[in-house]
Parts: C-alpha cells; structure tokens; sequence
C-alpha cells in the first residue's frame, strides 16, 4: 500500500468515516484494488463491492441486446464542439461518443474509463494516469498517449479559451502534462491538488479526450471519440443520431444497437414525449413542469442529490448588506424547509450558507456546523445592531426555473423582519448580459443558478475566493463572485484543503472554512437541489447519475 | 385591372426594404450579443470581443446594413454564426415546414368557418347563431399552450392515436394528418372565431341590401340568391381578415411549434433573436414579411376579382 492507501486504511479502522466516504476518497487517490479491499474490510463493511463497471441499476434478468435508445434533451442552441461546449445539451451529445480518463458514478466513486489507473506522487501537485492498452478511435486509428497529452493541452490553451479554463485556472497549466511512456502520462500541477482525478473526469465536461489532430469545429461531423456510440447525423434542429461502434473497448457494449438524442425548445414537449413513449429517457429533468411524471405509471423518476444551487448574493462591498449583520438577517429571515417543500416538493437538501454540499465527501455536517434555521426575531435584532431597521433593496434575478417563485418566497418572509424587497426579474440574456454590463456580478442582491460541480473546490473557488472578486470592468474571465466577498483567511483555508490529503487534516479546514463562511454569509445558500432524471419503466442499466452526465453504454430496453 | 397589380407589387416592395431596416433596427436593441451567446457565460470578455471582432459585428450599423443587403438581393444569405450552417437552407426549409401546417390549417379552418359563419347569418337570432358564436369567441379566448396540451395529453399519451411530437410529413396524405392535426387544433380555435364572425357579419349585412331582396322578390331560389349574390359581396372583409392571418400562421406559430417540437420558423425566429443570430434572424423576418404582402397582393386580387368596383378604381 502507499501512503495515502494506508492513511485511508487507517481511517477505515478508526470508523471515522463511511463506508461510502471511503470508497470515494478511496476512487480518487486511485486505491488498487487489493488496497480497497483491506480498506473496506476494516471498516466492517466486508468486500469490495462492484462498483467497477459501468455502473448503473442492477436489474433482474439478462442483458437484451439490440434497439435504439432514445433521449430526449433540451436543445444547445448552436453547434457542439467538446472543447468549447458549456450547456448540458451539448454535453449530453458529446458524452455519448467520447471518453474521459474516469467518471464518477452517481455516488461521486471514480471509475476507470481511458485510464486504468492513477496515484499522486508524493506530494499531490503531481498525479501520474496508466492509460488503457488496446484501444481504437471509431475511425480505426489506435488511441495513444499522445492523444491525451495533445487534448490537455488544447483545453488548458488560453489561445483556444475552452470552459475548461476556469475549471483548471490555477491547478493545470498548459504544457505540463507529460509522457512518460506509451502507457503513462503524469500532471504537473500549479499547486497540490488532493481532488485532481474529478478535474479529469466528466465534472470537467470538457476533458474528454481527443484525437491529437482535432480539428475544432468537426465533431458533429461524426466518427470522432472512443465511445460506445458513433455519432452519424447532427442537425441542431432535430437532433443527433449514432450507430453502436463495433470496437468499444468496453467488453460487450454497447447493448444498444443505436442511439438518438431529440432536441427539444422546452421542457414541456420532452414531458409530453417521454409521456407518450416516443422517448426513452430524459436524462436531465427539471422539476418545475414535471410533476406528472412523477404520477405516471409507465416512468421512473431517480432522485440523486447534487451540489446544483442557487446563490442569493449580497454584495458585501456596498450599502447595506457590507454590514455583516444585514446579511445575517437575511439568511435568518428565511424558512429553508419550507423553501424546499414549496419550490421541489421536498426533492432538495436544506444549505447552511456554506459550499460544502452535502453530496461531496467530508463536508461538514450539521453536528460540525449547527443548521441554520428560521428566527424573525434574531434577523430584527441583527439589523438593530447594524443600525437600520427598515430595510428597503431590490432583489434582482432571472426568469429561469424556479428562481421567480424563490424570489416571491424570499419577498414574503423577509417582510417580518423589517426587510422590504422589490423584485425586478429580468430575461436570463439580459441578467447575464455581456461587457462590462453583468448584472449578475453587479447588483447589491440577486439570486444567481449554478450548476453542479464535482468538488468543494470546483464550487468554492470561482465564487467565494478573493481573486474571484470581479473587477469594476469586468475584465477578469473566471471572476464570479458575485458578492464581491473577501476574506483572506477563508482563501487559505480553502486553499490548504485543496492540497491536503490527510482526511482529518481535510475535515479540520473545511469544518473552519465553513463557519467562516456561515458567520459572514456572502451569499445566503439555502438548498441544494436533487437532479432528476426520467426513463420508461423498459430501460434498464443506465446510470442515474452523477447529476445530468450521460452514460449510455450498459443501458438496454426490455 | 393590369395597373392596380403593378401599384400593388410597387407598394409591396417598399414595405419588404422598410421591414428589413426596421429588423435591423431593433435587433440592435435586444440585449446580450453573439459573441457572448456563442462561447457562453463562462468565457472572458477578451475572448469575446474577439469573436465579435472575427464576426463583424462590431463595425458600423449602417456598413453591416448595406453588406447584408447587398448579399441578400444576389441569393448570398451568409452563414449563421451560431449554428454554423448557411442560412439560406435553413430558413428556406423552415418556412417550407411552417407553409405546410400553415396551409393544413388554413384548408381545414377557413371553408368549415365560413360555412359556420353564413350559417349562423341564415339564421339570425335564434339559438343556433348564439351558440356559434358564443363558441367562437371563447375558444378565441383559450391560449394555444392550454388547448395544444390537453390535445397532447388527451389524443396522444393516453389515447395514442397520434405522435406527442410532430414532424414534418412526407407527401402521403395520411402521414399529413397524423403529423399536423393536432399541432393545428389550437390553431383552428384561435382562427374558427375570428373567421366565422367576419362571415357573418357580412353575410348579414349583404342579406339586408337591396340588391339581395330584389333577387328575392324576383323569384330566384334561396341558394342561388346565396351563392350568386349574397357570398360575393358579404366574403369580401372576410378575404382581408383570412389574410391578415396568414402573417400569424406561418411566423407567429412559436408556441405551437415548441409545443410539438415542430421545426418551423416561428421557433427559428425566437431562437435567431434570443441568440443575436443577425442573418437567421433578418432573412427569417424577410421571408415572412415576403409570405405576408404576397397572401395580401392576393388577397386584394380576389377582391377586385369579385369586386369590379375595386379593380376599375384607379
């Protein structure tokens, strides 16, 4: 065992960690699997489970192969280009025809996709991948080492701009990743990074790898990618088609003979559709407009919590809410069950007002960082403190989702405690505008949607830490932290538990971070949402999660 | 008659160029631009004003205006920097999938309608013209959203009878109805009452003149008092206001065409507009603008066909 397999091995045996904290943690450093054995077998838990594969429901009976799968999702507008894509639709039509190194199944464990294996070195600002042998692009070329160096060194080009850029800014820089021979590759980072594997996984949408020859643009021509499927006909308004590809690497998959995704304007159609049988799965589904799937015989809706959240941001560089106090007023004014009750009908996780979601391993727990709960009374008192006791602002957001009706809510319970909102609701083009007029990195208070991320990091970093702060102009990529909050105190912690992989060690900062965080409260977080996803009840083997990412390559019809 | 033909083509051709300044115009006021839709909220500026810079979007409007226009009139649509495919296809295809349910509508609607709408003129006052009308204006009332989903929910997923999503049919005739019926069911409420009303009120306004009563007292039988006096002169208004509607069926369709998941050029318009999609958006405007004086040009050369009055005025 190495270090950190031992480490893992001994917290195993303390019990001061779940079975399933382990087998994640355990996925990430890259535990052989004689190492995870042990480790699971000292926490009690008896052996490894399979979770190697491809992950997905266990379904009774045998595999039938054969059919066209069919998938139902939101249209991305524009062509899909895996380097630079950044919606989901485009996302979901990548996944089907390319891989990562790993991907997270729908607990967050890391599986092995084009790397089999990987392990930092001995400090985690180096992380070395053994990459699969045998492997064919779908135009018959053999996929090497050299396609993975080229594609990391594409999406960290600052030239090329890939969405991929504000995931590795500050962790992987162009030029450092290395061959070291046919087999392996090793990542020299910009600084230690104890979640570095996640960066390589579908939670950075844009890291599938791809040919080293990559034309940017040529995708939806089709044939290009190492996955189950091969992408045929693309047309933005229909939809895109693909055919099984003879050789996947995946032993036996895919089972589907083909694939289509249908592209829809809306929700509603894609509820009608599914509805109907004239789609087999909807893999990302908004609650909101929905709910008659819940009641439907012939489909089946699986809940997985997410880190996707809503920030109500206060900016805590003006009037009024740079008074902490105001702030805390605020988040204390709100009735976060209720909130969850009225805008998912319960299919959501209470916030604290930290971004350690629940879903990521080692976050704090309420028994670390006590819960936050409603108390008019505190809220009066606090903005006594702070000196004013009525307060009037204006509450700017976007026509999107649920967030009007959170507004609304916001509205109504912030009333009794002396706070006066107006709502201004804008079209979501306008709120996030373009050049130097973004209102959602402006106003004094607004509600902005972020999507899930894999790691605290990922979510932490672009909105919470002080070089995030947005310059007046605008003028600096990744800065999004809307409340323009700083602490330097919090950066370093966040940025010690980042490198740190000493599990405890781990906790100990989070649990500090978070409660720097839940006192100053920069953006009031008061529920983090569970994704939803729709299939009929006759598909079997496709993974529920994590959050919308695509995995289609053990999913059959009965 | 040949000279009110030619004043007609002249006017529509002044309105088409107005039209086309006029999208222009405001596509410069809508908010967000293509840069910024292309590469999404997650790049930087830098990045962004580049590619605007690459696009051209950032050169004077009057310059783009002229460009455009200038490529427009020799067939050159350009290429929509959104999507990545030429425009011209693109619109044309969607406009041809639109003129299909818009034609589908109409031919169902606008015969059932009329004959409703001189049926209940026939008879005037009693419960029959009550009831049709009354029906007429509330289904008017019901939002397209609302019929088109319970027509969904109701003949679709639990009957099955037809697809919940439509695609644009083959030339078989039955594949026709399966396809675009039930997209066009909202269609026809919103249209039935508006149709049936003109019908109507014309069709009562030419049973009380003079020349209708003269053909009566001469001894003519009911029908050909009808068809030969009465329909000439009450369908004339009813003429116009059919197509004033057809700007509304083929461009204004967006809901329907979401609803179903329809490819036509309502949707394309929203998307062009939302997207800051300069090219999609100008020709899809100028294409419909185009359907719109063209269905009037026709329009006004049925009336003058019935209408000698109309064609000898010069």
């Amino acid at each position: 065992m190495n270090d950190l397999e031992y480490h893992l091995y001994e917290e195993a045996k303390s019990g001061r960690m779940s079975r399933q904290q382990l087998l994640v943690r355990a996925s990430v450093i890259g535990a052989s699997l004689p190492a995870l054995s042990a480790i699971l077998a000292a926490c009690g838990g008896g052996g490894a489970s399979s979770s190697g594969g491809g992950g997905g429901s266990t379904s009774t009976g045998a595999v039938k192969r054969g059919g066209t799968g069919v998938f139902g999702i939101t249209s991305p507008a524009q062509d899909v280009d895996p380097v630079t894509m950044f919606n989901t639709g485009a996302i979901m039509t990548s996944q089907m025809a390319c891989d990562y190194l790993v991907f997270p199944d729908e607990k967050y464990v890391l599986q092995p996709r084009l790397a089999t294996k990987w392990s930092a070195g001995s400090t985690p600002d180096t992380w070395t991948f053994t990459i699969r042998q045998g492997v064919k692009w779908q135009d018959g070329s053999p996929f090497t080492v050299d396609d993975v160096v080229a594609s990391f060194d594409r999406i960290t080009d600052p030239k090329i701009g890939s969405a991929a850029l504000s995931a590795f800014a500050g962790v992987l820089s162009k030029g450092n990743v290395e061959k070291v021979d046919e087999q392996t590759v090793t990542f020299h980072l910009d600084r230690p990074y104890g979640d570095f594997p996640y960066l390589v996984s579908a939670f950075n949408y844009n890291s599938v790898v791809l040919p080293k020859n990559y034309e940017i643009g040529s995708f939806t021509k089709g044939g290009v990618g190492t996955g189950p499927f091969i992408l045929k006909t693309f047309s933005v308004d229909q939809g895109v088609t693909y055919t099984k590809n003879p050789n996947y690497w995946g032993q036996g998959m895919p089972y589907l003979d083909a694939a289509q995704i249908k592209y829809f304007a809306d929700t509603p159609p894609i509820v009608l559709a599914i509805q109907g049988g004239s789609i087999d799965v909807f893999p990302q589904v908004p609650f909101q407009g929905s709910q008659a799937l819940f009641s439907d015989s012939n489909i089946t809706v699986t809940e997985t919590p997410s880190s996707e959240y809503r920030t109500l941001q206060m900016r805590a560089d003006q009037d009024p809410f740079n008074k902490k106090e105001a702030r805390q007023a605020v988040a204390y004014a709100l009735d976060r069950p209720g909130l969850v009750q009225g805008l998912f009908d319960g299919r959501a996780d209470v916030g604290n007002d930290h971004a350690f979601a629940p879903i990521y391993p080692g976050s704090p727990t309420t028994s670390d960082v006590p819960q936050r709960t409603q108390d008019i009374d505190k809220a009066k008192q606090l903005l006594s403190t702070a000196g004013v006791s009525n307060l009037n602002v204006t509450l700017t957001t976007e026509q999107f989702l649920e967030i009007p009706q959170y507004a609304q809510f916001i509205k109504q319970m912030c009333a009794p405690a002396g706070i006066n909102v107006t709502l201004d609701i804008q079209p979501q083009t306008k709120f996030y505008g373009t050049g130097a007029n973004q209102p959602w990195l402006q106003v004094p208070f607004g509600i902005t949607d972020w999507g899930a991320r894999g790691t605290a990091g990922q979510t932490i970093d672009p909105a919470y830490l002080c070089r995030s702060v947005p310059k007046p102009d605008l003028s600096n990529s990744g800065a999004w932290n809307s409340a323009h909050w700083c602490n330097p105190q919090f950066d370093k912690l966040v940025q010690q538990f980042e490198g740190e992989v000493d599990e405890q060690k781990r906790k100990d900062l989070a649990i500090q971070a978070a409660q720097i965080q839940q006192d100053e409260v920069p953006d009031v977080i008061a529920y983090w949402i569970h994704e939803l996803r729709a299939t009929r009840k006759n598909v079997h083997g496709l993974a529920p999660g994590p959050t919308f990412h695509l995995d289609a390559r053990a999913m059959w019809k009965a | 008659m040949g000279r009110y033909l030619l004043r007609r083509l002249g006017l529509t051709l002044i309105t088409l160029v107005l039209v086309s300044f006029a999208v222009f115009a405001a596509a410069e006021v809508l908010p967000g631009d293509v840069g910024r839709t292309i590469l999404g909220p997650y790049a930087s500026q830098q990045q962004v004003d580049q590619l605007n810079h690459q696009l051209g979007t950032d050169e004077p409007l009057v310059k783009r205006y002229v460009t455009w226009a200038g490529n427009f009139v020799r067939g050159d649509w350009g290429e929509s920097p959104i999507q990545r495919v030429p425009v011209r296809p693109l619109v044309l295809e969607r406009l041809k999938n639109s003129l299909i349910l818009g034609a589908f509508a109409l031919i169902l609607i606008v015969p059932f309608s009329v004959a409703l709408g001189v049926f209940s003129a026939l008879n005037y006052g009693k419960a029959l013209d009550r009831i049709i009308s009354i029906s007429g204006l509330s289904f008017v009332a019901l939002p397209e959203f609302v019929v088109g989903v319970v027509v969904i929910v109701v003949f679709a997923v639990q009957l099955g009878w037809f697809p919940t999503t439509s695609q644009v049919p083959s030339a078989d005739p039955v594949d026709i109805v399966r396809q675009c019926l039930l997209p066009c069911i909202p269609v026809m409420f919103v249209l039935f009452g508006y149709i049936s009303r003109m019908a109507r009120a014309g069709t009562i306004e030419a049973l009380r003149s003079n020349y209708t009563r003269t053909a009566v007292l001469k001894g003519l039988p009911q029908r050909q008092v009808i068809l030969r006096h009465v329909l000439r002169n009450s369908l004339l208004p009813t003429i116009t206001v059919v197509s004033v509607q057809v700007g509304y069926l083929v461009g204004g369709l967006v809901v329907v065409e979401t609803l179903f998941n329809y490819p036509g050029i309502g949707q394309l318009i929203l998307t062009a507009a939302t997207g800051h999609d300069l090219p999609v958006l100008e020709a899809s405007v100028l294409m419909i603008a185009l359907i719109y004086t063209a269905s009037n040009l026709v329009a006004d050369v049925v009336s003058a066909l019935l209408n000698p009055r109309v064609r000898l005025a010069t």
